[in-house]
């Protein structure tokens, strides 16, 4: 069967347009059928009509033909010419017959008269009549076979027959001559054609007289044609004694009336037939429509508002129609009912966070692109949050993911108390928080939820009796202000984030400043990746000047990156991102492998000098960074107290206790620590002395403008006295000029390492300043010489 | 004044309504006249064939003829019928006489027999049923 579709409307309008179809067919053929059937009827009547006719017709016939003859034979003339057997005189009188009353009116037509005996011997008959019997002659001799069998007073009843003589139809009646007083018989012969033609006026309707051999003996001017069919026949056919055929009578009856009363009748029930059908399809239709379209049509726009917006899930219809429907709609709602928890069962698992039960990045981002809509429209103005927990990664290192998950919903918890019920906060991934804050004030309201939340996380988390302690760094973004699309704003928030946690301020607006140092921050990632892995970055190194003697004791080595397309990128910019995306721990190794070969080439050739690697906040999280070391060491065979690791006084004090360890760690390998960028942060001295550190390294802030600032001085002569007290070597690092040098050396100062003396220049050029600058080769070849 | 009790009035009723013959409440005439041979139409026939001088008598009025009569009978309405009129149509007292008139519920051809036997003659034939059962069975009759 071919697959058409089609509503169900269509279908069951097409069933009832059929069944009406053939309704009206059969209708149409039953009122044929009637039809028919009136005409036969009508025929039928007819012919029961003509019967009855025909039939009084004859009877007629044969009372006036007997009433004629017993008047004949009563007659004195014929009486006594017959009682004289005097045939000629009983021609005469029966001749006389001919032209009476009953031959002129029509009333007869006589064929014969023939007068018998009591034996049924001839003695007269008339000559006139019919030429076609002949004067002895008897038609119908059967009637005197029947008249010669009766006995008694059957003999002088009248007896008639109706029979064929020579072809022709005809009435023969025998009378008795002379009553109960018998003396013979008197035959006569009539044509009844006459009389029955007269029905044809008397029923008005047109006559056919047939004979048996299909000659045809009378017929009406009226008579139809074959064809018209708007005439009835109606036959009667009449028989002779032994029962075969002698006339057949045909009337034919116009019906054209008859026909058109039918013809109308028709039309009328084929009219009414289709009025029915048609009201009846409507009803049907009508019935169907309440009973089962209607609630159909209800529960596919319910499946349609369903597809469209899932929230319609779970909504019940009610529909009212035939069972099954209603049973459908039951189900229906049941599984809508069913659907609606699995869908939101699946939302939750599709859009929260498991961890931390809040929504995930998928929702926070769908969120966001409905807020930023919003906010773009000027209506609905919003912060977006981005959060990173500052040293996560460490944590879970250290302690174990099980730790870090617990920190990680505690942290979520927190940061969900922190903010509005207006608000959104999700976890992204990882350490990674984001919030939507939707607010008219701006900055203010960002400050206050900002420092809510950094607030909320400054006290110790406790997991595992650990005492945790945590940060975060916040980027904010306002929309429509500072962005016009959902990732342009998570772009900036991350900007305006890493700036924060690069430069600890807990949190940080964005402006179109950060954005100039962090453009395509991520691209630089992947380059920065590439540079590791391809050997393009370069170290250079800065010599550091023993004061007293005048004499390079070490080298500082510092990484530069020469990047193909942007050029020179200063490593303030790149090392917070290689810290912030794991690639400091790689570049870490590259920096002391590459420092301790050079160091080995330069102790080949005989320059026995130290070298200086700086070491980030970061590798102290690193678990790797002693293995490094020691491999390097081992491989370059340089001896570790010629290797001195610097860290910055802000990386030893983000956690102290690791530091420590780590220090302790690299200490006992035989390398020297030291302190770098000193005075810049918030050491506490008296835990600096607990440190394995040999060396503190004055920032140079403290030392380019010491010749001018004298508090400046004071710091650096403090720092100088505070540090020999502790046992420490001390460098002095931005020396730029002859009045600075002279100082240091006045303050006592151990190491001075700046412009004055040398840039920081690249390995081959160091080597050749060594044999040309009075810091250099010289004093050093000297020294070791002397050593 | 004393009342009749009804009992007796009802029987009395009764006796005085069996005492009437039957063909008297039919209003027919009786089956038999004393003095007279009740015949058939059959019977007749073989009268006249048995007795060809045999005289039919049609008793009825001139009007009921008209609708028809027994070929061969004469016509002597009963009220004209005296000893004068009778001698007057039959050759002699012992001549066969045969009376009919319309059929059973017609009185007329009784009353003559009547009268013939009153006038001696003692060969009289009643036929009861008269022209109409002459014609009910189909026997032939003429019209004047």
């Amino acid at each position: 069967m071919p697959n058409i579709k089609s509503s169900i409307q269509t279908s069951l309008g097409l069933t009832v347009l059929v069944m009406g179809l053939v309704g009206i067919f059969l209708t149409i053929i039953t009122g044929e059928i009637y039809r028919h059937q009136a005409l036969e009827n009508q025929r039928n009547a007819l012919e029961s009509l003509v019967k009855l006719k025909v039939d009084d017709i004859l009877q007629d016939i044969l009372t006036k033909t007997s009433q004629l003859g017993l008047s004949i034979q009563a007659d004195r003339n014929f009486r006594n010419a017959y009682q004289d057997k005097n045939a000629e005189n009983i021609q005469t009188q029966l001749n006389q017959q001919f032209h009476r009353l009953h031959v002129t009116l029509n009333v007869l037509k006589l064929e014969k008269f023939i007068a018998f005996d009591k034996n049924f011997n001839v003695v007269g008959h008339s000559s006139e009549g019919s030429r076609l019997f002949g004067p002895t002659t008897i038609p119908c001799p059967d009637i005197i076979d029947l008249a010669l069998t009766r006995t008694g007073a059957e003999r002088i009843k009248v007896i008639s027959e109706f029979c064929l003589a020579r072809n022709k139809p005809v009435v023969s009646v025998l009378v008795p001559i002379g009553g109960a007083w018998l003396q013979g018989y008197l035959l006569i012969v009539v044509d009844p054609t006459l009389n029955i033609s007269v029905a044809e006026k008397q029923l008005a309707m047109p006559l056919k007289i047939v004979s048996p051999n299909n000659a045809v003996m009378f017929e009406s001017p009226q008579w139809p044609r074959e064809s018209d069919s708007t005439f009835v026949i109606a036959k009667n056919t009449l028989y002779d004694a032994q029962n075969s055929p002698l006339l057949e009578l045909s009337f034919a009856s116009d019906v054209a009336s008859l026909h058109k009363k039918l013809e109308t009748t028709r039309l009328l029930i084929i009219i009414a037939a289709a009025v029915a059908t048609l009201l009846t399809g409507l009803l049907s239709l009508l019935l169907l429509q309440r009973s089962a379209l209607k609630p159909l049509g209800i529960l596919t726009k319910q499946l349609q508002l369903v597809r469209q917006d899932k929230t319609h899930l779970g909504e019940r219809v009610s529909v009212t129609g035939n069972i099954e429907i209603c049973a459908l709609a039951d189900d229906f709602n049941d599984m809508s009912g069913e659907l609606h928890i699995l869908y939101n069962t699946l939302e939750n698992m599709a859009f929260t966070d498991s961890l931390t039960g809040l929504p995930n990045r998928a929702l926070f981002y769908d969120r966001l692109e409905q807020a930023t809509q919003l906010g773009l429209q000027g209506n609905a103005p919003f912060l977006l949050f981005m959060l990173d927990l500052d040293r996560f990664k460490y944590i879970n290192d250290t302690l174990g993911h099980h730790i870090g998950d617990q920190l990680l919903q505690e942290v979520g918890m927190r940061l969900q108390n922190s903010i509005r019920t207006t608000d959104t906060i999700a976890r992204l991934g990882g350490d990674e928080f984001a919030a939507i804050l939707p607010t008219d004030d701006g900055d203010h309201a960002g400050i206050t939820i900002a420092e809510k939340i950094l607030k909320s996380l400054s006290s110790p988390v406790i997991i595992d009796k650990r005492n945790l302690t945590i940060s975060a760094s916040i980027g904010i973004v306002r929309c429509p202000i500072d962005g016009d699309d959902s990732n342009q704003l998570l772009q900036r928030a991350d900007v305006a984030m890493y700036h924060a946690k690069n430069n600890r301020h807990g949190y940080t607006f964005y402006d179109n400043e950060l954005d100039k140092h962090s453009i395509l921050q991520f691209n630089l990632e992947a380059d920065l990746y590439q540079a590791i892995e391809n050997n393009n970055l370069e170290l250079y190194y800065q010599p550091k000047v023993d004061l007293a003697s005048g004499q390079t004791v070490a080298v500082e080595a510092l990484l530069r990156w020469n990047h193909p397309e942007r050029g020179f990128i200063p490593p303030d910019q790149f090392i917070p991102l290689a810290e912030h995306s794991g690639l400091i721990h790689p570049l870490t190794r590259w920096v002391i492998n590459t420092a301790l070969k050079q160091c080995a080439e330069w102790h080949d050739t005989g320059l026995k000098i130290g070298v200086a690697t700086n070491l980030s906040a970061r590798s102290l999280e690193d678990t790797q960074i002693l293995d490094t070391v020691r491999t390097a060491l081992r491989t370059t065979k340089v001896n570790p107290r010629s290797l001195s690791l610097e860290l910055t006084e802000s990386a030893v004090m983000a956690d102290p206790n690791r530091a420590m360890e780590v220090m302790s760690s690299l200490c006992a390998l035989g390398t020297h620590i030291s302190v770098d960028d000193f005075g810049t942060g918030y050491s506490s001295l008296a835990y600096l002395k607990k440190l394995p550190v040999s060396e503190l390294k004055i920032d140079k802030s403290f030392v380019i403008d010491m010749s001018q600032d004298s508090s400046d001085e004071v710091i650096v002569h403090s720092t100088i006295d505070l540090a020999h007290n502790m046992g420490l070597v001390v460098t002095a690092e931005g020396v730029e000029n002859q009045e600075v040098w002279d100082k240091l050396c006045a303050l006592g100062c151990d190491l001075a390492q700046g412009y004055y003396m040398c840039k920081p220049c690249s390995a081959a050029n160091l080597s050749k300043w060594f044999f040309k600058s009075p810091w250099g080769l010289r004093a050093s070849l000297g020294k070791n010489k002397a050593g | 004044m004393y009342r009749v009790p009804e009992a007796k009035f009802i029987t009395i009723l009764f006796l005085v309504l069996t005492a009437i013959p039957n063909y008297i409440l039919a209003g027919e005439t009786p089956k038999i006249i004393e003095g007279a041979t009740t015949v058939t139409a059959e019977d007749l026939i073989a009268l006249v064939d048995s007795t060809p001088n045999v005289v039919l008598v049609d008793s009825r009025i001139r009007g009921d003829r008209k609708q028809g009569f027994v070929e061969g009978s004469i016509s002597l309405p009963d009220i004209d019928t005296n000893c004068t009129t009778l001698a007057k149509n039959i050759a002699s007292k012992e001549s066969s006489v045969l009376f009919y008139c319309n059929g059973i519920k017609c009185g007329r051809s009784a009353n003559a027999i009547a009268i013939a036997i009153t006038c001696g003659y003692h060969n009289t034939y009643w036929f009861r049923g008269g022209f109409d059962e002459w014609q009910t069975k189909g026997y032939p009759f003429l019209r004047e």
